[in-house]
């Protein structure tokens, strides 16, 4: 009996071995070192579209994508191309406005004010211009590769705002949003869009009133941003004829029409509204619904005052040098921190860079942006904005004729001079408050009354640049199925992964698994609840390429009809303004991988298509297999017992 | 009563355990088998899992031919107000097709959740096959 006892204690162990290692067996996200074998060695752009991405390009020569297995799943790579940075257009700046214009002198002021952005596989630029000489307008232009420009469906948006400066425009990612001073001096004015890749504008709302002073009031350089939560908040210069206060006031709706939120005087006292004098008020968004109002006036010292999320702080903030104008400012935040740069009052004139932090509710210590050699009394005052590939600063200013820009990720460099419009002076300036996907781009006014544009685009790929539409999808076959899979992302951090497939060579896709994500993070893996399919997006860095990789189970793939270890018919694609659907029709691909033709890829971890054997069964057929041995091992004994044994007698 | 010597009592007990782990089985490769043909057409569920809830349906087409789905999922969201997800789908026949959407938690308040599901390309109420609405709390 013992024997039997120690047999199946025996079988017992070898049993929990096995299923242990069976447990363990299960695989998922193939590493990358096991994804090999399927380069493309040449980097195979589309040509005539905007080449926003690169999914094949590198300066290392290891391009293109790669497919990979494991026991469990398949995976497939799209690389990105590293971080690299280039002019658009080539030859900067490029025209935007018509040669039929007479634009003012305010046409993009002022830089805090912001009047450009990039969305939808576009540039995208608003100013105050006079078309044929005629009419002062609020117009916009848009732009998919930064040299041609056309104006948007929906312009002009405004013809009763008589000023640049009365009109200030912010892009949430999503949403644009503006807020002008028109019609009446005392009126604000706010309407929200949704960008089209048309060039067109889906406005959520008709144009709403956001405030009404005092008729006798006169309303100064509105500055319109957007919170995390999507509430609009509108900074200004609220004056009462004589004295001009900082003011901002915040909707209490967030679906494009203006409720009433809150007003806040920022100070109690206020300033003369001189001669380009008087306080202007930045309105900057940090994360989980707070603010940082900035403002300044000529000769101030800038100040802050941060809304937490529920109420003001209590102390105004000052930093160490004072601005020389109140509107020659500019600032963009990162996380809960705002980076500002302003033309320091006082001589000789310097660009001063200060970052504000707000778990200390101070500024830094202040840094020279740009020293006097390329500084002069310009009075467009410089311009901020952030690469959020990377975090690194972009600092514009200008000189007379020339443009210059200087670049900070721990410190500043040596400032660049760009271009020249000789025998011109830029008269107003002013750039995207941050990247958007689209690199940064700056809009100007030369004295020959020309809005131009220029930008500088970092090529590779960041989670946190995502712009809603970018799609990366592969295509590939399996046995007699084809498969796609394809990311797009609806914004910043965010996009949904589909699985499609279909009989090979059948016209239209069947539906697999869709599984969207939220608040996505570089070099995270996610999957659907099924553990089907799943991606990992890794940023691009200036010495590694970034990527887009594609998780699918083998089983999931058998369980729609694919069989075999032959991966074949690889076609790694991007688009701008995917629509989620493969092959988007009537867009052409941004870049595809190999240039021609397609890739493949045999699976080396085993195949797909094999029926899932059940693990219950195993589980019962193991105790089975032990009382199998334990019967024959006592039928044995017993049988060996018997041997000699007299017969029993009652 | 006689005591059965122990070998018959063991053996007994042996044989009962052997029917039962076979009837085990049998049963458990009948529920594969049936799984892949029948079961439920829709199944919907939300995993409230920390920050991150992840509403999910998995749907089958256990009709002979190709059908097309529409699916619209609606909820405010703290960041974007408003949002409104409708896609239309189209299922082979025995296959499923399977959603997942991971949404953030609110911060503050509630977010109201609802997922319809219709038959077809449209959205009318006559071919409405599914309509469940999930009020997610903020994380304290």
């Amino acid at each position: 009996m013992k024997k039997a006892a120690k047999d199946l204690l025996r079988v017992f162990a070898v049993a929990s071995l096995v299923l242990s290692s069976m447990l363990v067996a299960f695989a998922w996200n193939p590493s990358t070192s096991n994804l090999t074998g399927t380069d493309s060695s040449t980097d195979s752009s589309v040509s005539g579209v905007n080449r926003r991405f690169n999914i094949d390009g590198g300066p290392s020569g290891t391009y293109g994508m790669q497919a990979g297995d494991d026991s469990d799943s398949l995976a497939l790579l799209m690389k990105m191309v590293t971080v690299t940075t280039s002019n658009v257009p080539s030859s900067p700046p490029a025209t935007v406005s018509p040669a039929a214009d007479s634009d003012d002198g305010t046409a993009t002021a002022f830089g805090f004010q912001r009047k450009c952005f990039y969305a939808k596989g576009r540039y995208w630029a608003f100013f105050y211009r006079c078309p044929g000489g005629t009419s002062w307008v609020i117009s916009y232009f848009t732009s998919t590769d930064g040299s041609t420009w056309s104006e948007g469906a929906q312009s002009p948006i405004s013809t009763s705002c008589d000023e640049g400066s009365r009109f200030s425009l912010f892009f949430d990612g999503t949403y644009v949003h503006y807020a002008l001073r028109a019609s009446s001096n005392y009126v604000l004015r706010y309407r929200r869009g949704t960008p089209r890749t048309d060039g067109g504008i889906d406005w959520s709302a008709a144009q709403q009133t956001a405030y009404t002073a005092n008729s006798t009031s006169t309303i100064y350089r509105p500055c319109i941003a957007v919170d995390s939560s999507g509430y609009a908040w509108i900074g200004f210069q609220l004056n009462d004829g004589t004295i001009g206060v900082p003011y901002i006031i915040k909707s209490g709706n967030n679906d494009g029409t203006w409720g009433t939120g809150t007003n806040t005087k920022l100070l109690s006292v206020g300033l003369v509204e001189g001669t380009n004098g008087g306080y202007s008020v930045a309105a900057i968004p940090l994360t989980g619904g707070k603010m940082l109002a900035i403002y300044t006036a000529n000769s101030q010292y800038v100040m802050t005052k941060r809304w937490t999320g529920s109420s003001w702080g209590s102390q105004v903030n000052e930093t160490t040098s004072k601005a020389l104008r109140g509107f020659a400012f500019s600032a963009t935040n990162e996380g809960d921190d705002v980076h500002l740069v302003f033309t320091k009052s006082g001589t000789p004139r310097s660009i001063v860079y200060s970052k504000y932090s707000y778990s200390s509710n101070s500024f830094g210590t202040e840094e020279t942006a740009a020293g006097s050699t390329y500084v002069d009394d310009s009075r467009c005052g410089p311009v901020l904005s952030i690469n959020r590939k990377n975090n690194v600063l972009y600092c514009f200013w200008t000189t007379w004729s020339y443009m210059y820009y200087n670049t900070r990720g721990t410190s500043w460099g040596t400032p660049t001079q760009w271009y020249s419009n000789s025998p011109y002076w830029v008269e107003s300036t002013t750039c995207f408050y941050e990247s958007n996907g689209g690199g940064i781009g700056m809009i100007h006014l030369y004295s020959d009354q020309r809005v131009k544009f220029a930008a500088r685009v970092n090529g590779g790929f960041s989670v946190g640049d995502m712009s809603a539409g970018d799609q990366y999808e592969m295509n590939f076959t399996v046995g007699s199925k084809d498969f796609a899979m394809l990311f797009n992302a609806t914004g910043p951090t965010s996009g949904y992964c589909n699985l499609f497939y279909k009989d090979t060579g059948a016209g239209s896709w069947s539906s697999g698994t869709y599984f969207s994500q939220t608040s996505i993070q570089t070099g995270t893996e996610y999957h659907d609840t099924n553990t089907y399919i799943g991606f990992v997006l890794t940023n691009s860095t200036s010495s590694a390429d970034g990527s887009a990789k594609f998780i699918v189970s083998k089983s999931y793939l058998g369980s729609l009809g694919a069989s075999g270890t032959s991966v074949t018919n690889i076609v790694s694609v991007a688009y701008v303004n995917g629509n989620g659907r493969p092959k988007p029709s009537g867009t052409t691909p941004n870049d595809r991988c190999p240039s021609t033709g397609t890739a493949s890829y045999t699976l080396q971890q085993g195949g797909i298509g094999v029926p899932e054997f059940p693990v219950g069964v195993l589980v019962l057929a193991i105790p089975l297999m032990g009382i199998y041995f334990y019967l024959r091992e006592r039928s044995r004994t017993n049988r060996g017992n018997c041997i000699g044994e007299a017969p029993r007698h009652e | 009563m006689e005591k059965l010597p122990d070998m018959s009592k063991a053996t007994i007990l042996l044989f009962g355990v052997i029917l039962t782990l076979a009837a085990s089985m049998v049963c458990l490769l009948q529920r594969q088998a049936r799984s892949s043909l029948e079961g439920k057409v829709i199944e919907v569920g939300l995993i409230e899992s920390g920050g991150m809830p992840a509403l999910y349906f998995n749907l089958r087409n256990t009709g002979g031919n190709y059908a097309n789905y529409t699916y619209t999922i609606r909820y405010n969201s703290t960041d974007r107000g408003l949002v409104a997800d409708s896609s239309s789908i189209m299922v082979p026949p025995g296959q499923t097709f399977y959603y997942t959407a991971v949404l953030t938690r609110p911060s503050q308040g509630v977010m109201v959740l609802n997922l319809k599901i219709y038959r077809g390309g449209g959205s009318v109420e006559e071919s409405l096959l599914h309509d469940q609405t999930w009020i997610i709390r903020a994380q304290r």
